[in-house]
C-alpha cells in the first residue's frame, strides 16, 4: 500500500507519483509524469497540505482521498484514479447545505458528473486481473487512467465510497454497500434487511467486490462461521496472527481463545460487540457483528484492531497526570523524587530506573527505583562526557542503548540487569540537574512511547528539583534577613494597612519589655490611636515622621522614645505598611532636662547676684546714699552698663534654652504690622538719636496688613534686629519698611548703612554665639546670641529670615510672616 | 529724706529668702518713706501679715512654703485676699511666661523679675497700685 505522508512533494494530480518531469514547449513550461504518462499533468500544489485534520473531522486536498481504518491510520489515495477509498465528507459544506448534497456538488464541481441512481460500473478487465488476489489498488495506480468517479454516500455512517464511474459492474450498490460495512463494523445496525445470501458462500463472485475490500482493508477480519470454525481470514489478519505465533506463541493461544470468546459471545446474543483485549503491553479492539442468513445467526464477523496506540497515549496521558501532582504535592523533594521514579517504573517494563545528579561536574546516583538490590554494588560516578550518562549530560539529548554488550560508550560491569538502557537528560530552566537512567533485563530497542515516558518523568524530575532549589533559595534569602531584622540594635515594628502587627522584632521586645505588639499597645492606648490615624487611606506621606512619646513600658515605668514612622505606599497610591522605629531615649531625654534643669537653676542664681549689684549701683545713682561727684558717677555708670550686659546674657541664655526645648508657646493672633513698626520705632528712637543715625519707618503698601503670629515675640525679634543694625552703623540710617515681594508674600526689612557682613560669614551669622569679629563689633558688645533667637523666633511662627549684606555698605535683614487674609 | 507731710506711711512686707536683696530692698523702701517690714520664708509670711500691710513683695523660690503656696492661702484667706501683691521674683520671664501667668492668675497684681528692675522702679510700680 502506499501510504502518502503529509509533506508538501510535487506529485502527479493523477496518480500521486512524484516522478514528475517538467518541460518546456514554445515558453510554456509543462510537466509530464513519467508514471502514468499524463502530459500536461496537474501538479499537486506542494504549499497546500494534502490534508488538515480538523476538529469536525479530516479535511482533505480536493483531489486527493482519504482511507480511514479503525486505528486511526489514514491512507491517502488519488480520488480520481482509486476506485475504493472511504472518504470521509471531505471539501466543504456551504451553509444551508447538508453533507450528502454538499458531496454531490463537490463530486459535480470536480467531475461533472451527477450521482445516477446510485449506480457504479466495474472495469471488467481490472476486475479479472484482481480476482486471484494480488493487490488491486497497486494496478490501479500505475494502469488506471480514470477521469472521473461517482461518490456512493452511506447516511448511517457518513462514509462514502468513491468509485471510477465508467466501466463498474453494476452492482445494487446501496444493498452491498451496507453489507460491505456492515462486516468491516461500520454500521452499528443493519437497516434495512440484507438481500439474501448463497448459503455459506457469501463471498461469491458477484460479492467479489466486497473480498477485495475486505481483503484489502488494512483492517484484521475474521469471519466466523457457525461452528466455531474460522470461515474467513483476511490479509491483515493473518498477518496479526502469523506475528503473535512467530514473537509470543503464548500470546497467540491466548488471543485465539479470547476472540473465539468474544464471537461465541456475539452469535449467542445475536447482537453487536465491542470489547478491548490487553495482551502485554498491546491493546486491541475487537468489534464483533452477527451475521444472519435467513433471519438465522449464520456467524459472526470481528473486526481487530491495534488500539495500542490510543491506549499508549492514555498511557502516557495518565502517567503525564500523576508526575504533574507529584510535582506539585507538599512533599518532601525526596519523596517526590522517588514518587516519580516509582511511578516511571510502574508505567514501562523495566528493571529500574535511576535519577544521576551533578554534582562538581560529576554524575552520581542520587535515587534508584527498582526491584533489583543494589546495596551490594559501589556506586558508579561518572564525569560529564564519561559513559552513556555523561554522554547525555553532555549532549542534552536522550540516548537510547538496545544492546549494552555491544556499545562502546557503555561503561560498567557487563550486567545482566542492564541489557538495554535509555538515558534521558533531566533539565529544567537551562539547568542542567542531571540524567534519568532506565534499564531492561533484555535487548531491547526503547520505542517512541516509552522515551516519551521518560522524558515526561525527567521533565518532572528537573521541574521539582528546580521548584526546591528556588524555595531553599528564598528560604535562605528570608532568613538571612529575618536576621537582620531581629538582631538590629534599633527597634522594629511593622504594620500592615489592616493594621495588624508582622515585625515586632528582638530590640523592639527589649526597648519595651513587651513581647509582642499587641500588648505594647494595650498598655500606650495613645499609640494605638497614633497608628490608627495614620492608617488612614488620606495618609500618602513618603516623609519621615520623628515624634518623642513618652509610654509606659513593661514595667509600667515611664521611659521616653523617639519613634520614626516611615511609610511604604504601593504603585496604587495605596499604603502597604507602616514601618516604626523605635529607639530608647530615656536617657538622652534625662541627660537633656538635667541640662535645662542645670540652666534654670544657673540663671536663676545668676539673677541674684546681679539684681544685687543692679540694685546698688542704681541706688547710688539715683543718690539714695548720699551725693557723688563727677568721677564716682561716671566709674559708676560704667559699672552699671556692664551689668546691664550681664542682665541680657543671662536672659538670652534663659531664651535659647527654653526655645531649644520647644517649651514656649507660640500665640497665633492676627496683629497690624503697622502697630508693631510703630513701636519699635518709638522704642528705639532714643537709641538711634544718641547715636546721630536716622531711624525711618516707611510704608510702601497700605497700612492695614496684618500678619498671624505671636506679636510680643515677633516685636522681641525685630526688636534685635533693630538694635544690631543700630549697633552695627556708625553712621547713615537704619530704615524700617514694609515690602511686597515678586510673589506677593511681604516682608518687614529693617536695612541699615552699617559695616555689613562678610559673604562667608553671612551663612553661620544666625547660629549660636557667633559674633562677626570687626572693630564695631567689639564696640557694641552683644551675647552673639542675639541672631540666633531671632530666627527661632520667627521661624517658629512659620515665617523666614533673610539677610543681604554688602561689606562696608549695609545690611537689610527681611522677615516674612504669614498673612491674615 | 523726703517726709511724707499728709499720708500716712504705707506698710509694706517684703517676703524675701536671699539676705542681700532682702537688705536692698528694705532699704529703697526706707528711703522712699514705707515701713517695711521682712521675712524669709511663707511661713513666717502668712504668720506676719496677720499683723496687717498695705502690699506685699512676694518672692517665689523659697524653702519651705514656696512663693505661689503663699499667694494662693493670701488669696482664699479673705481677711487678706484684699492686699495688693507683687510678685517679686528672679524666675521665669517678664512677657508672656508661664510663671507669670500663673501669678497673676493666682491673684497677684503684678509680676515683676528683679535682674530686670531697679529698686527705683519697683518703688514706681509700688506707688502706682497703692494710688
Amino acid at each position: 500500500m502506499h501510504m502518502l505522508n503529509a509533506k508538501n512533494m510535487n506529485r502527479c494530480a493523477n496518480c500521486l507519483s512524484e516522478n514528475i518531469v517538467s518541460s518546456v514547449n514554445k515558453d510554456r513550461i509543462f510537466y509530464v509524469c513519467k508514471n502514468c504518462g499524463m502530459k500536461n499533468a496537474e501538479i499537486l500544489d506542494s504549499t497546500r497540505p494534502l490534508f488538515t485534520l480538523r476538529k469536525d473531522g479530516l479535511v482533505c486536498h480536493k483531489t486527493v482521498a482519504a482511507l480511514v481504518n479503525m486505528d486511526g491510520k489514514y491512507l491517502f489515495l488519488n480520488r480520481r484514479q482509486f476506485p475504493f477509498g472511504f472518504a470521509l465528507p471531505t471539501g466543504h459544506v456551504n451553509d444551508n447545505e447538508t453533507p450528502d448534497k454538499a458531496i454531490e456538488r463537490e463530486l459535480y464541481e470536480e467531475t461533472g458528473l451527477k450521482l445516477k441512481n446510485k449506480k457504479l460500473i466495474l472495469n471488467e478487465t481490472v476486475y479479472d486481473r484482481c480476482k486471484n488476489g494480488g493487490d488491486i489498488h497497486e494496478w490501479f495506480l500505475y494502469e488506471y487512467k480514470c477521469k472521473s468517479s461517482a461518490f456512493i454516500y452511506n447516511e448511517e455512517s457518513s462514509q462514502a465510497i468513491l468509485v471510477p464511474k465508467e466501466k463498474l459492474e453494476e452492482l445494487d450498490i446501496v444493498t452491498s454497500t451496507k453489507y460491505v460495512l456492515s462486516r468491516i463494523g461500520l454500521l452499528s445496525k443493519v437497516n434495512p434487511p440484507l438481500r439474501p445470501l448463497k448459503k455459506d458462500n457469501f463471498l461469491s463472485r458477484k460479492n467479489g467486490y466486497e473480498k477485495i475490500i475486505i481483503e484489502s482493508l488494512p483492517v484484521a477480519i475474521l469471519v466466523y462461521g457457525k461452528s466455531d470454525a474460522i470461515n474467513y481470514i483476511n490479509k491483515a489478519a493473518k498477518e496479526l496472527l502469523n506475528n503473535f505465533k512467530k514473537e509470543k506463541p503464548d500470546n497467540y493461544k491466548k488471543f485465539m481463545a479470547m476472540i473465539r470468546q468474544i464471537s461465541i459471545k456475539c452469535q449467542k446474543s445475536e447482537s453487536d460487540l465491542s470489547s478491548n483485549i490487553n495482551l502485554d503491553k498491546d491493546t486491541y479492539n475487537v468489534v464483533a457483528n452477527p451475521i444472519f442468513t435467513d433471519g438465522k445467526i449464520a456467524g459472526s464477523s470481528l473486526v481487530i484492531n491495534n488500539v495500542s496506540d490510543i491506549a499508549q497515549q492514555e498511557a502516557i496521558n495518565v502517567l503525564s497526570y500523576q508526575t504533574s501532582l507529584a510535582v506539585s504535592s507538599p512533599a518532601s523533594i525526596n519523596q517526590i523524587v522517588k514518587t516519580l521514579l516509582k511511578q516511571l517504573f510502574l508505567s514501562l517494563d523495566i528493571v529500574g530506573c535511576s535519577l544521576m545528579t551533578l554534582d562538581n561536574g560529576r554524575l552520581k546516583i542520587a535515587y534508584r527505583y527498582s526491584n533489583v538490590d543494589h546495596t551490594k554494588r559501589k556506586p558508579l560516578t561518572f564525569k560529564i562526557g564519561e559513559g552513556v550518562a555523561g554522554w547525555v549530560a553532555e549532549h542534552k539529548l536522550p540516548l537510547a542503548i538496545p544492546d549494552t554488550s555491544n556499545e562502546p560508550l557503555y561503561v560498567g560491569p557487563s550486567n545482566k540487569k542492564e541489557k538495554s538502557i535509555l538515558s534521558v537528560p533531566v533539565i529544567s530552566n537551562d539547568i542542567n540537574f542531571g540524567v534519568l537512567n532506565l534499564s531492561r533485563k533484555q535487548d531491547h530497542y526503547f520505542s517512541e512511547q516509552e522515551i516519551k515516558m521518560a522524558q515526561i518523568v525527567a521533565n518532572r524530575i528537573g521541574l521539582a528539583l528546580e521548584n526546591n532549589r528556588l524555595y531553599d533559595e528564598i528560604k535562605f534569602e528570608k532568613e538571612q534577613l529575618n536576621n537582620i531584622i531581629e538582631n538590629t540594635g534599633e527597634g522594629i515594628a511593622v504594620i500592615d494597612s489592616k493594621g495588624k502587627p508582622v515585625v515586632w522584632n528582638n530590640a523592639a521586645k527589649n526597648i519595651t519589655g513587651f513581647e509582642t505588639a499587641e500588648a505594647y499597645a494595650a498598655a500606650n492606648p495613645s499609640f494605638r490611636d497614633r497608628l490608627k490615624s495614620m492608617l488612614t487611606p488620606a495618609n500618602k506621606s513618603n516623609r519621615l515622621i520623628y515624634k518623642k512619646v513618652q509610654v509606659k513600658n513593661y514595667d509600667n515605668q515611664t521611659q521616653w522614645l523617639g519613634v520614626t514612622y516611615s511609610f511604604i505606599i504601593n504603585e496604587n497610591h495605596k499604603l502597604d505598611y507602616i514601618i516604626i522605629m523605635l529607639r530608647d531615649i530615656s536617657k538622652e531625654t534625662e541627660i537633656e532636662s538635667q541640662q535645662r534643669e542645670f540652666i534654670y537653676t544657673a540663671t536663676h542664681e545668676l539673677r541674684t547676684p546681679i539684681t544685687a549689684i543692679k540694685g546698688y549701683l542704681s541706688m547710688i545713682l539715683n543718690g539714695d546714699a548720699g551725693g557723688i561727684n563727677k568721677v564716682q558717677r561716671l566709674y559708676f555708670d560704667r559699672a552699671a552698663r556692664s551689668t546691664d550686659k550681664l542682665v541680657s546674657l543671662v536672659e538670652d541664655l534663659l531664651k535659647v534654652a527654653r526655645l531649644e526645648e520647644n517649651r514656649v508657646v507660640f500665640e497665633s493672633k492676627p496683629f497690624s504690622a503697622a502697630k508693631l513698626i510703630g513701636e519699635i520705632c518709638s522704642d528705639f528712637k532714643q537709641k538711634a538719636a544718641d547715636k546721630k543715625i536716622k531711624l525711618c519707618e516707611n510704608f510702601d503698601e497700605v497700612k492695614d496688613i496684618r500678619f498671624i503670629g505671636d506679636y510680643e515675640k515677633t516685636k522681641q525679634a525685630l526688636a534685635n534686629i533693630v538694635d544690631n543694625a543700630i549697633k552695627y552703623t556708625k553712621k547713615g540710617e537704619v530704615k524700617l519698611k514694609m515690602e511686597s515681594l515678586e510673589d506677593g508674600g511681604r516682608v518687614i526689612s529693617v536695612s541699615d548703612t552699617g559695616v555689613g557682613i562678610p559673604k562667608k560669614d553671612q551663612n553661620t551669622v544666625f547660629n549660636k554665639f557667633i559674633r562677626i569679629p570687626n572693630p564695631e563689633s567689639i564696640k557694641a558688645g552683644g551675647t552673639g546670641l542675639g541672631l540666633f533667637i531671632v530666627k527661632n523666633l520667627i521661624e517658629k511662627q512659620g515665617g523666614s529670615v533673610k539677610l543681604e549684606s554688602i561689606l562696608n555698605k549695609g545690611t537689610k535683614i527681611s522677615l516674612h510672616l504669614p498673612e491674615a487674609k | 529724706m523726703p517726709e511724707t507731710t499728709k499720708t500716712v506711711s504705707k506698710r509694706i512686707l517684703i517676703v524675701e529668702d536671699d539676705e542681700m536683696l532682702l537688705e536692698m530692698y528694705k532699704e529703697k523702701l526706707k528711703l522712699e518713706g514705707f515701713r517695711v517690714s521682712t521675712v524669709s520664708d511663707g511661713k513666717k509670711a502668712l504668720a506676719r501679715i496677720k499683723l496687717g500691710a498695705d502690699l506685699i513683695l512676694l518672692d517665689i523660690l523659697m524653702p519651705g512654703l514656696n512663693g505661689f503656696e503663699v499667694l494662693k492661702r493670701l488669696k482664699q484667706n479673705p481677711e487678706t485676699s484684699k492686699i495688693p501683691v507683687i510678685v517679686l521674683t528672679n524666675i521665669g520671664g517678664e512677657s508672656t511666661d508661664k510663671d507669670k501667668k500663673l501669678a497673676l492668675s493666682l491673684g497677684a497684681t503684678d509680676y515683676m523679675v528683679k535682674s530686670l528692675n531697679t529698686p527705683s522702679q519697683v518703688v514706681e510700680k509700688i506707688n502706682s497700685i497703692l494710688k
